[in-house]
């Protein structure tokens, strides 16, 4: 389906300057982890559970 | 029946959004699948992601897909009703072409946190169940339905799934999503045919196809047994797209086939470029199943009469079943020590039917139940 090459861009910004993952944990602010303390906990699991088999 | 779109599980996510950007450029999305319940920590969601909904909206070609709602709980929640009043406002502002949910109950006492698991299959989950479709239906106002659920405890309950999914979505003429990764894994680690399975399954009823990949895991209990897990962190199995060319002449109504992978599976340009190309193989079994099929009418997932609700169907002793098991399998320090609760527990001898529980899938509880009870990293 096409797309406009405005949103296009846009999304193309959003993932090179970083944009939050609905897959991790935010501070209680809303503002996503540094990456550098996400790899300190790397015991917890990244994802979602939905499948039930993950 | 009406045109199969290729489509990819699309959220707020970064690894996923540059995966699918070379995708999106090329045009080959053709709909969208969005998980609008992963997004409850977050206050606003970024206007350019706004967009890319609105887009495929508009095309009537934006579907919902929950994670959260937990169906199958015996108890009624604050939780559970803030989620339908999410999907009503959600709805309001997304037309979704249809909206679904997940199989089973979520195990962990915090909403957020936990992962779903089978629930008996008897009058009281069957009118727990009908209860909320019926609730997601009058809050979304769209076609309403389920997927299959890949953990099994028996290949007893792998054969009963299908027809107990038909009897759920009945009154509110819902379908049912088929994750055919799921059947791969159940296929897997009950040593069980495909067809064996799939006979057991209303395709009638399935609107949607999901495809992944998955991992393995060496079982403790039975050396040398591999336990297929439905991780969707890696490519998608041969097998699993050789399912989907089986299955697509089978499925009159399929609307939407998805690739499904989650963000820790495309972190490095090499898994992104595989993404890449196991869409392009969907895309192309896809469009050979488009022509093989007649043209039909697209079929209405909509209830044929008003449908009316009271209270919430509760059932106090599925609940408290529920929170026992969930404590077992999240504290549990071995399996044998799990079988030992669960033997001196309430869930003996009930139509949980633990005794006949295959002792690794029980192991795979524990592992699951054990990885999310901590909620996501």
């Amino acid at each position: 389906m096409k797309i406009s090459k405005l949103l296009l861009h846009a999304m193309l910004v959003a993932v090179t300057t970083g944009i939050i993952s609905s897959c991790e944990k935010p501070t209680v602010d809303g503002d996503k982890k540094p990456k550098t303390e996400k790899s300190k906990t790397g015991s917890t699991p990244d994802g979602c559970p939905a499948c039930g088999m993950g | 029946m009406a045109k199969i779109l290729s489509s990819i599980s699309c959220n707020l996510d970064e690894n996923i959004l540059t995966a699918a950007l070379p995708l999106f450029e090329a045009e080959k999305v053709e709909a969208i699948e969005w998980s609008f319940d992963t997004l409850f920590k977050f206050r606003n969601i970024p206007p350019w992601f706004v967009e890319l909904l609105n887009t495929f909206c508009r095309e009537n070609r934006l579907i919902g897909h929950g994670v959260y709602f937990s169906l199958f709980s015996g108890g009624w929640s604050k939780d559970q009703q803030d989620w339908l009043t999410h999907l009503e406002k959600v709805s309001a502002a997304f037309q979704f072409d249809h909206i679904s949910e997940h199989f089973g109950f979520m195990t962990g006492e915090n909403f957020h946190q936990g992962a779903p698991l089978p629930i008996p299959f008897t009058s009281t989950t069957l009118a727990i169940g009908r209860d909320r479709l019926n609730r997601i239906y009058h809050a979304c106002k769209c076609p309403v339905g389920l997927e299959n659920l890949a953990f099994s405890y028996s290949p007893d309950e792998v054969k009963r799934q299908g027809e107990f999914l038909d009897q759920l979505v009945a009154p509110v003429n819902g379908f049912i999503i088929l994750d055919l990764h799921n059947l791969y894994c159940q296929s897997h680690n009950f040593n069980l045919e495909f067809d064996g399975i799939i006979q057991f399954y209303p395709l009638h009823r399935v609107r949607e196809i999901h495809i992944s990949g998955g991992s393995w895991e060496d079982s403790h209990t039975i050396p040398g047994k591999k336990i297929r897990r439905d991780t969707h962190d890696d490519e998608v199995p041969e097998e699993v797209f050789r399912l989907l060319e089986q299955v697509i002449p089978k499925c009159p109504h399929l609307k939407y086939v998805v690739l499904e992978q989650l963000s820790n599976g495309l972190d490095t340009a090499h898994k992104r470029k595989l993404f890449r190309q196991d869409f392009i193989k969907m895309d192309n079994i896809i469009k050979k199943g488009n022509h093989q099929q007649p043209e039909l009418a697209e079929h209405v997932f909509l209830p044929s009469m008003a449908l009316v609700f009271g209270k919430p169907v509760e059932d106090k002793q599925l609940q408290v079943q529920q929170s026992v098991l969930s404590n077992i399998l999240e504290t549990a320090t071995t399996c044998l020590h799990a079988a030992q609760l669960l033997q001196s527990s309430i869930l003996s001898n009930t139509d949980w039917e633990t005794e006949k529980w295959e002792p690794y899938m029980l192991e795979t509880a524990i592992a699951i139940a054990q990885k999310w009870k901590n909620g996501f990293a």
